[in-house]
C-alpha cells in the first residue's frame, strides 16, 4: 500500500547540511499495526511528515497505492491526505474554537461531503470510541485522553487507507495511554484499520505487531535485527507484553 | 460542490473566530465602522447640499435668463429706451428688468442712515426677483424721472430710530439728491442661487430713468429676464441678445440661463460630493489597514490551525477563502454599523443645519459596497500569507 524507496530528508541550514534520514527502505501493508522507535532527533517526525503527505523526500521515492507522489503539485496532495492519510498528534491538534463533533467532521469537510451526513458519521465515530456523552464539548472540557479519541475519531472519519500516530500517548497519563492503545489495537484487529504508531516508548511499540526503529536515518525491522542478531535482542521481549 | 461546502464551512466558522477574537475584532470593526460612518456622512451631506441647492434654483423660477453687458458701459452700452421696450417687443420674453447701479451714502433727517447701492430699476425688477413691499409700494413704470425712492428695511429700520412718523412721503437724501419714499421693502433674503448680487435690505431703489440721470455709472449693468412659459431658455437667450444687437451691434453680452446654472451647479456639487466622499474615503482606508493588521495577527496566532486544517486535507485556497471570509464579514458588520452612525450623524447635522435630512440610497449602497471591498482587497494578503504557511512548521510549533 505504501512503499518507501532509498528515502533520504536533508535539510541545508546555510553552508550545513543535516542529513537526517539516509535511505529508508519500508512497506506498509494493508492491516498492519507498525511502531517505529527512536531517539529524540533521529528523524521520526520527519519520516512522518513524509509518510503523511505533509513533505517530500530529498531524494528517494514514495508510493503509495502504486502512485509515485514525488511529482504531485499541493493540491494534489492535499487531496490525497485527506483520501488516505488519517493524522493523530502528541499535542491532538484539536481546534478549540469547534466541538468534538465539528472537530471530527473537518476531514469530510474538506472532501465536500453533505453536512447532515458528515454529521451522523461523526457522531456514529464519536460513539465508536467511547465520546457519545461529549459530542458538544469543545477542546478544553475535554482530558487529555477524551481529547486523544476525538483526534483518533477525526482521523478515522474519511475512513484512510493509513492511520499516522506520531507519539498518540505521549502526552497521557500511564493508565490513559493504555486505553488509548487498547483503542487503536482494536481498531486494526476489528475494523482492519492500517495504523502506524511513531513512539519513544518501548511498551508501546512491543504491542505492535511490526516494529521498526530509526538509527543512523535507516529503517531497521527489529523482529528480524534481533533474529539475524548475535548480538543479543535489541529489545528485550517481555513474555506476554503484545497479548 | 466540494468547494461550495468549504465555504459554507467557513462562513459558519468565521463569526466564532471573530467573538473569540474579541477585542481585536471590536477594534477592527470600529475602525471600519468610522469609515464607513464618514464616507456615508460625507456624500449623504453632499447630497443634501445639492439638494438645497436645487432647491434655491428652483424657488427662484428656472426660467430665468440674465444679461450683462460685458463692455461695463464704456462704450456702446445697452440702450436704455431699448431695454424698456424689451419685454414688450420679444414674445419669447414674459419679463425683463434692466438695471443701472449705482452706489451713494444716505442722510436721514440730517443723520447718517447708511450708505448702499441705489438701484435704478423698473416695475418688473421686483416682480423677477421677488421682492416684497411691506409698506406703500415698489418703482412702477409712470414714475419716469421722478425722484422717487423705496428703501430697503435695514435703512427704514435706521430712519424709524429717527422719527415716529410714517416714512411714507419722508424725503431721504442721496449723495445731495432728494427722493421721497413711496416703498419701503420687507427683509429680503438674498439667493445665492442667482448670480446678481440684489443686497436689496441696504439698498434704495429708483426709477430707471432717474438713475440715468443722476448716477455716476449711468449704464445698464444687467438685465434680469424671464422666459415665456413654454419657451426655451436658450431661445430666449438668444432673441434678447438678437434685439439688443440690433440697436448697438458691437455690443458684448454675456448671458447665462437658470438651467445653465442648475448644471454648472450640479456639476460642481457632484465635484463637491466627490470630494468630501474622498476625505471619508481615507479613513476607510485606515479602517482598512486596521483590518488588515488584525487580520495578519490572526493568521500568525493561528499558524497550528492553519497546519491542522492542511493536514486534513484543506488546500490553499480553502485556508484562503477561510480568511477572506472572515476579513469580509468584519469589514460588511463594520459597514453596516458605518452606515447606521453615518445616517445617524447627517440626521444630526442636517437637523442642526436646517437642511431636510434625506438618504442618498447611492451612497448607503455604496459604503455596504466598499466595506465589503475593503475586506476583500485588504484581507486578501494575510489571507495568502495564511495559504502558504507550511504546514509542518505550523505542526511543530505549538
Ligand atoms: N525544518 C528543519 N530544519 C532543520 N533541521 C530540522 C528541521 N526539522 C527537523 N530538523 C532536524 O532533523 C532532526 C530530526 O528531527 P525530528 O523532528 O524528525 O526528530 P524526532 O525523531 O521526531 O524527535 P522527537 O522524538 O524529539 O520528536 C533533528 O536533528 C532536527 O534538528
Ligand atoms: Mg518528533
Amino acid at each position: 500500500m505504501l512503499k518507501l524507496k532509498d528515502v533520504c530528508r536533508s535539510y541545508r541550514l546555510g553552508p550545513v547540511k543535516t542529513e537526517v534520514l539516509r535511505g529508508i527502505e519500508m512497506d506498509v501493508r494493508s492491516g498492519d499495526l507498525m511502531s517505529i522507535m527512536g531517539p529524540s532527533g533521529s528523524g521520526k517526525t520527519t519520516l512522518m511528515n513524509i509518510i503523511g503527505l505533509l513533505d517530500r523526500p530529498s531524494s528517494g521515492s514514495c508510493i503509495l497505492n502504486d502512485r509515485n507522489i514525488s511529482g504531485l503539485k499541493d493540491n494534489e496532495l492535499s487531496t490525497l491526505r485527506n483520501r488516505y492519510i488519517g493524522f493523530v498528534f502528541q499535542s491532538f491538534h484539536l481546534l478549540p474554537q469547534l466541538t468534538a463533533l465539528e472537530n471530527v467532521c473537518l476531514p469530510l469537510v474538506y472532501r465536500g461531503v453533505e453536512r447532515p451526513k458528515m454529521r451522523d458519521r461523526a457522531r456514529e465515530l464519536l460513539k465508536h470510541v467511547g465520546m457519545a456523552e461529549r459530542v458538544n464539548h469543545r477542546p478544553n472540557q475535554l482530558s487529555g485522553g477524551q481529547k486523544q479519541r476525538v483526534a483518533i475519531a477525526r482521523a478515522l472519519i474519511g475512513e484512510p487507507a493509513l492511520l499516522l500516530a506520531d507519539e498518540p500517548t505521549g502526552a497521557l497519563d500511564t493508565d490513559t495511554a493504555a486505553e488509548v492503545m487498547t483503542l487503536l489495537k482494536e481498531l486494526n484487529s476489528e475494523n482492519g484499520v492500517t495504523i502506524l504508531i511513531i513512539t519513544h516508548d518501548a511498551a508501546i511499540a512491543e504491542q505492535c505487531t511490526k516494529q521498526m526503529r530509526i538509527r543512523d536515518g535507516k529503517l531497521i525491522d527489529i523482529q528480524k535485527y534481533n533474529a539475524d542478531s548475535q548480538r543479543g535482542p535489541e529489545i528485550k521481549q517481555r513474555p506476554g507484553a503484545s497479548s | 460542490m466540494r468547494a461550495m461546502s468549504v465555504l459554507a464551512a467557513n462562513g459558519r466558522e468565521a463569526a466564532e473566530s471573530l467573538r473569540r477574537a474579541g477585542l481585536r475584532t471590536a477594534l477592527g470593526l470600529i475602525g471600519v465602522t468610522i469609515g464607513v460612518s464618514s464616507v456615508i456622512a460625507m456624500v449623504s451631506l453632499g447630497e443634501i447640499a445639492k439638494e438645497q441647492a436645487r432647491k434655491q434654483f428652483e424657488a427662484l423660477g428656472t426660467d430665468i435668463v440674465v444679461v450683462r453687458d460685458r463692455g461695463g458701459g464704456v462704450q456702446d452700452g445697452i440702450d436704455l429706451q431699448t431695454a424698456l421696450n424689451l419685454q414688450d417687443s420679444i414674445p419669447s420674453i414674459l419679463r425683463a428688468a434692466p438695471r443701472i447701479m449705482g452706489y451713494g451714502s444716505f442722510l436721514f433727517a440730517g443723520k447718517d442712515v447708511g450708505q448702499g447701492s441705489v438701484q435704478g430699476v423698473t416695475h418688473s425688477f421686483a416682480i423677477v426677483n421677488k421682492i416684497p413691499v411691506k409698506e406703500g409700494r415698489f418703482i412702477s413704470n409712470l414714475d419716469i424721472n421722478r425722484n422717487y425712492g423705496v428703501v430697503g428695511a435695514e435703512i427704514a429700520k435706521k430712519m424709524r430710530g429717527l422719527t415716529q412718523k410714517e416714512l411714507l412721503g419722508e424725503l431721504i437724501d442721496v449723495d445731495g439728491t432728494l427722493f421721497t419714499v413711496v416703498g419701503v421693502l420687507e427683509q429680503y433674503e438674498e439667493s445665492y442661487a442667482l448670480p446678481v448680487n440684489i443686497d436689496a435690505n441696504r439698498s434704495i431703489f429708483i426709477p430707471i430713468t432717474t438713475a440715468n440721470r443722476t448716477s455716476n455709472e449711468p449704464h445698464i449693468e444687467v438685465i434680469i429676464a424671464l422666459s415665456a412659459p413654454g419657451i426655451h431658455h436658450e431661445t430666449a437667450a438668444q432673441d434678447i441678445s438678437n434685439y439688443l444687437r440690433t440697436r448697438s451691434p458691437k455690443l458684448q453680452l454675456d448671458i447665462v440661463t437658470a438651467k445653465e446654472l442648475i448644471a454648472q451647479m450640479e456639476r460642481q456639487m457632484g465635484i463637491f460630493t466627490l470630494l468630501l466622499g474622498g476625505v471619508g474615503s481615507i479613513s476607510l482606508v485606515v479602517g482598512g489597514i486596521g483590518v488588515m493588521n488584525i487580520m495578519l495577527v490572526s493568521v500568525a496566532e493561528r499558524r497550528v490551525e492553519i497546519a491542522i486544517r492542511r493536514a486534513l486535507g484543506a488546500q490553499q485556497s480553502d485556508i484562503r477563502s477561510q480568511f477572506l471570509i472572515e476579513s469580509i464579514i468584519l469589514t460588511s458588520a463594520g459597514g453596516i454599523l458605518g452606515v447606521a452612525l453615518g445616517l445617524a450623524a447627517t440626521y444630526a447635522i442636517s437637523q442642526f443645519t436646517g437642511w431636510e435630512f434625506l438618504i442618498s440610497w447611492i451612497s448607503v449602497a455604496s459604503g455596504l459596497g466598499t466595506a465589503a471591498a475593503v475586506g476583500l482587497f485588504f484581507g486578501f494578503q494575510p489571507a495568502y500569507q495564511a495559504s502558504k504557511l507550511d504546514p509542518i512548521a505550523g505542526l511543530q510549533g505549538s
